[in-house]
């Protein structure tokens, strides 16, 4: 269910990334998008691995890129969160490969899903009305937002630096 | 680059493009992200409270079949969405099928079993610990732990059963054992003829004897049975060994040792071993089952070795040896060991070498591979080093040498017992006194 649910992400994010840019009359890049979203539902049922995850880059890309080019906000918001949703259950697809072997596999596709769905719908819950918020934001509280994120990424430096600490220890052991 | 991470580096990427730029449209990209991280860091697990049981059904296995490792963790904590139990398995141990992972999710109070096989060579395996990483479902927050769960697996060569060895050592010791003691007392075996003292059983008395001679009567002695010290010498010196693929002859002499060992100590001699290599390893003598584990952990501990020092068998440390004992030597019998059994004789032992034939070895292995062009020179040098190994045991033999010369596809019990009828070592003489 788990793979199948995955290609439908998958063809939900390159149709909505791919509308996007068509109603943004860039078809050439539409169809760039429509080829990669192909190449990613190919090397899905190839078992590729690695894909899911350079995809959901690229995916995260075309969606960023196309606000700039004032593409349609709703779609791209729609395929961010699809590539958001498939890079998931493609990392859960991985996580269940790692582990051999498998106990009460059916409950956890299940709960996972559930988990995913509550995701989705308050991020689009949330998308709406980020939607009709307008927010004007001064030079002041753009620099004090900006160190807040600095200091979020150092966050993310020390979380790697105590992911990699761990895996020392356990190799220790 | 693990899931977190990249979640993490996309939402503070678009964050800070979002600012930078001062989009609201790609700040609102990282909605999703941080709803997708929330869920991760709200549900995820807070503190780990398992306790892991290892179970070994068997802990002692045959070389070739399979060890079934059982692993039971109970969660005497909060509900885990997801756990990864996963096995440390010890270096060495090849995985029959399943891995030794085991993705389940844990509610309080759960209890999950994980069960795989694995397949070993000879030697001893200790496990120590299981690591647990337990996440929720969308993998963001995870908690790693290592519990301890030590146990022993211990990979055991086949040792087939042998029929009672026959030795005969210069000294035995005074309890009563299988081994022929060269002295008169009860026993089963003829050892001689002597003049009737008051006391003797009638049974005893040989009528036909005392016919011949008038008014003296005559009384068969027997040769009384007692256990004795046996030394077992494996060579584990490299040059001894021949390995092809899968197959190694010093695996098959490892096999005799344990096979030897168990048939002495069953009989209730006292046994030393020495594995003669870099390092030679010395099980002091000793009796019944508990030695009979000592000298068996020794055995699968045993690995052929550059002997350095030790090369040549004559610097086997013979002082260590019990006096006049019977050494029994497990040595494929090379150019240069003959002159250390000169030394034993010199000392008094009694020595008994089982052979495992290195040429025959080497050259059923060789005829089976894919070689024809070279098959035939082959069997030509083989030929050469059969007659060398056939003149080097007749020279033994002659010394009073005991060889059993064991082609490794016949059974050893077969090989010992066949070389020991051809050869026999004891002859019964008949003493008798002159009647004045």
């Amino acid at each position: 269910m788990m793979r199948n649910l995955q290609s439908v992400f998958i063809g939900l994010t390159t149709v909505a990334v791919g509308l996007a840019y068509v109603t943004g009359h860039l078809e050439n890049v539409a169809l760039v998008v429509v080829l990669l979203g192909v190449f990613w539902i190919t090397g899905h049922y190839k078992g590729w691995n690695w894909l899911g995850s350079m995809m959901f880059f690229v995916f995260v890309g075309f969606c960023t890129v196309g606000l700039y080019f004032n593409l349609s906000r709703e779609w791209l918001f729609v395929g961010l969160i699809g590539a958001l949703s498939a890079f998931d259950m493609n990392r859960f697809e991985q996580r269940k490969t790692m582990a051999g072997m498998i106990k009460r596999g059916h409950d956890m596709e299940k709960r996972h899903l559930f988990r995913l769905v509550a995701v989705i719908f308050v991020s689009l819950v949330l998308g709406i009305i980020t939607a009709s918020v307008k927010i004007k934001i001064e030079f002041g509280a753009v620099l004090t937002l900006g160190l807040l994120a600095v200091l979020c990424l150092n966050r993310v430096t020390v979380y790697l630096k105590r992911e990699n600490k761990d895996l020392r220890d356990f190799i220790e052991i | 680059m693990n899931r977190p991470v990249i979640i993490e580096s996309v939402f503070y990427f678009l964050l800070l493009l979002g600012l930078m730029t001062r989009n609201g449209d790609v700040l609102a990209l990282t909605i999703p992200f941080a709803v997708y991280l929330g869920a991760g860091i709200f549900y995820g697990p807070k503190e780990l409270r398992l306790k892991v049981t290892r179970i070994l059904p068997e802990n002692r296995v045959a070389v070739g079949r399979q060890a079934v490792i059982r692993i039971n963790l109970t969660n005497s904590g909060d509900d885990l969405e997801e756990v990864l139990v996963e096995d440390m398995c010890p270096k060495g141990l090849d995985l029959a099928g399943k891995t030794p992972n085991l993705l389940t999710l844990l509610p309080a109070g759960g209890k999950a079993e994980l069960e795989y096989s694995v397949k070993g060579t000879r030697g001893s395996f200790s496990f120590k610990g299981v690591r647990i990483i337990a996440s929720d479902h969308l993998g963001i927050v995870r908690q790693r732990m290592v519990l301890s769960a030590p146990k022993e697996l211990v990979f055991l060569p086949e040792i087939p059963k042998l029929q009672r060895v026959n030795i005969r050592p210069r000294q035995t010791h005074g309890y009563a054992g299988p081994i022929l003691s060269r002295q008169a007392g009860s026993g089963l075996d003829f050892f001689g003829v002597r003049e009737y003292q008051s006391g003797d059983p009638r049974n005893r008395i040989n009528w036909k004897l005392s016919e011949r001679h008038i008014r003296r009567i005559y009384t068969n002695d027997f040769e009384k049975e007692r256990i004795a010290d046996i030394v077992l010498i494996l060579d584990a010196r490299m040059s001894s060994e021949i390995r092809f693929s899968d197959e190694s002859l010093f695996e098959y002499a490892i096999r005799a040792t344990a096979s030897l060992a168990d048939g002495f100590l069953t009989d209730g001699n006292r046994v030393g071993l020495l594995i003669y290599g870099f390092d030679p390893k010395w099980t002091f003598p000793g009796y019944g089952r508990l030695h009979k584990k000592r000298i068996e952990k020794a055995l699968l501990q045993a690995k052929t070795e550059e002997a350095g020092l030790f090369e040549h068998m004559d610097r086997l440390p013979i002082r260590r040896f019990p006096a006049r004992s019977q050494v029994v030597m497990i040595n494929p019998l090379l150019r240069d060991d003959t002159s250390i059994f000169t030394r034993l004789k010199k000392y008094g032992f009694e020595i008994l070498v089982i052979s495992p034939d290195p040429i025959d070895f080497e050259k059923k292995m060789i005829t089976s591979s894919d070689n024809p062009g070279i098959l035939k020179d082959i069997q030509v040098a083989a030929r050469i080093a059969e007659l060398e190994r056939e003149l080097r045991i007749k020279k033994l033999r002659k010394m009073g040498i005991r060889i059993v010369n064991w082609q490794i596809d016949t059974s050893l019990d077969r090989a010992i017992h066949s070389t020991m009828g051809r050869f026999p070592h004891t002859s019964h003489h008949v003493r008798l006194e002159s009647s004045s």
